[in-house]
């Protein structure tokens, strides 16, 4: 049973059509990104999975099951980090798990995945005092803290310098090899989508594409991304996109 | 040291002229006259009398406004139906001038401490619900978001989400309350009142006891200071993590 399964389905934003027929299936544990230039649905659609938008038409599940609102085991990192700021970086994780987690553990769970994503010596500082990677990370931790079978990321390292970006990239498929849960990851970045993506869903607007595979082993290494592999994919990517 | 230069230097040029041919004790007592009058208020046990009978009303009135109008700002910022229906009257209500229910308060609650504590209660009413309802509403829609994803509950909304977001534009209501309710209570305490520092000034006035009226001022002054400071210590206490560094 596929961990995310869109059959047909359509989005209106009152006159704008944001989707149209698009279908797609997500196997359990795969890293699929979504990739397409900035309004064409790419955001809606992960909206979509996540319960947060309703589709106008068409059928969306997870694990067979329909989805008709926001769940915790489809978790969603957003681009704008979605920190509370009166809240420390602990604080950020402890409130996904306060009331659903027993109380003596909500603490311990969240240093744990403190560390986890880089973060261990920063537990008490406040969102505005972390740089845009740091704040993602945080924002990362909380989503893995509440263990979720489908992670959801919808641009989640756009606002973030070059390097920041690699280092986080290779963190997230470091965690991803370990946790193996699905990740859907919105992008509209070529190299990123090659990089950490078992499968590139292309998108024009209003659906998908074309969906391509990247036949590449994990731990993924430095020297994929300039590979021969990896070079071709950009070109086929590219064009695509055009 | 030198933020002080320039009210010592008012007070002493004020000395001077009390005290020169162009100054009369009736209409510009000298300071020795006040801090006579000051002193005579201290001991004889006034002063204690009607400062107390002044802080119940402003603390019992601004109290309860704050326990009904956070609330209810919280409710009405979160939910545009109830928003939508309510505000043309509570719009009403609030063009109101609190002064103008004075006569109303009296009517209803005769000239003791009820009719004063429900005069400022209104006052500080209307700043707090609005800067509560304002905070509320400009909560970002991505933290709200984030929260449906988390699945928080419908209570740990309003406490762990909604409370602490409005939280800087609640504690700018509670300001702006606290200088409007002392303006409140001294005018109820002059226009019909047996206590209080309203009463006390105006009652000054009425008998001539020009330095006694004086004194009533300054210590009003020094109240409105420090409800002022109070309130700036409270923001910085409870906003603590936006100083972190």
């Amino acid at each position: 049973m596929a961990a995310i399964e869109l059959r047909a389905v359509s989005k209106r934003f009152g006159d704008v059509i944001a989707l149209t027929d698009t279908s797609l299936s997500v196997a359990d544990g795969e890293f699929v990104s979504i990739l397409g230039p900035s309004g064409c649905g790419k955001s809606t659609l992960l909206f979509i999975v996540a319960g947060l938008e309703q589709a106008s038409g068409g059928e969306v599940s997870c694990d067979g099951v329909p989805v008709t609102g926001p769940g915790r085991e489809r978790n969603v990192v957003f681009q704008e980090y979605a920190l509370f700021p009166w809240r420390d970086v602990v604080g950020n994780v402890t409130i996904g798990l306060e009331g659903h987690v027993a109380a003596g553990e909500v603490e311990q769970r969240a240093r744990h995945f403190v560390s986890m994503v880089g973060l261990a010596g920063f537990e008490h500082h406040y969102p505005h005092q972390l740089s845009g990677g740091m704040k993602q990370r945080t924002a990362l931790a909380r989503a893995l803290a509440m263990e979720p079978k489908v992670l959801l990321m919808d641009e989640p390292f756009a606002a973030v310098d070059a390097q920041t970006r690699e280092s986080l990239q290779e963190e997230l498929l470091r965690i991803w090899s370990a946790n193996r849960m699905t990740v859907l990851f919105v992008t509209h970045s070529i190299e990123e989508a090659i990089y950490l993506s078992e499968r590139v869903v292309v998108m024009k607007p209003g659906g998908v594409k074309k969906t391509v595979s990247v036949e590449e082993t994990y731990p993924r290494g430095y020297a994929f991304r300039t590979s021969e592999v990896a070079s071709s994919l950009r070109i086929e990517l590219h064009e695509l996109l055009r | 040291m030198k933020r002080l230069l320039l009210p010592i230097g008012l007070a002493i040029l004020w000395e001077i002229l009390a005290r020169s041919p162009l100054g009369d004790p009736l209409y510009s007592p000298s300071l020795l006259q006040i801090g006579t009058a000051l002193v005579a208020l201290v001991t004889s046990g006034e002063l204690v009398t009607h400062l107390g009978a002044s802080a119940v009303r402003l603390l019992g009135g601004f109290t309860i406004a704050l326990v009904t109008a956070v609330p209810i700002g919280l409710v009405l910022g979160s939910s545009s139906p109830m928003k939508r229906h309510l505000m043309p009257m509570l719009d009403l209500m609030r063009s109101f001038p609190s002064i103008t229910l004075v006569p109303i308060a009296i009517v209803w609650f005769g000239i003791g401490d009820l009719a004063k504590g429900f005069l400022v209660a209104y006052a500080c009413f209307w700043p707090m619900l609005l800067n509560t309802m304002t905070g509320v509403e400009e909560t970002s829609p991505v933290l709200l978001r984030a929260a449906r994803v988390m699945e928080v509950g419908d209570l740990a909304l309003f406490r762990k989400i909604l409370l602490p977001s409005a939280l800087p534009s609640i504690l700018t209501g509670v300001r702006i309350s606290l200088a409007v309710s002392v303006i409140v209570l001294i005018v109820s305490e002059m226009v019909a009142a047996t206590s209080g520092i309203g009463f006390l000034i105006l009652d000054a006035e009425r008998n001539y006891l020009t330095g006694k009226m004086f004194a009533g001022v300054l210590i009003m002054g020094v109240i409105g200071a420090s409800l002022n400071a109070l309130a700036q210590w409270t923001e910085r206490y409870l906003l603590d993590y936006r100083a972190a560094a």
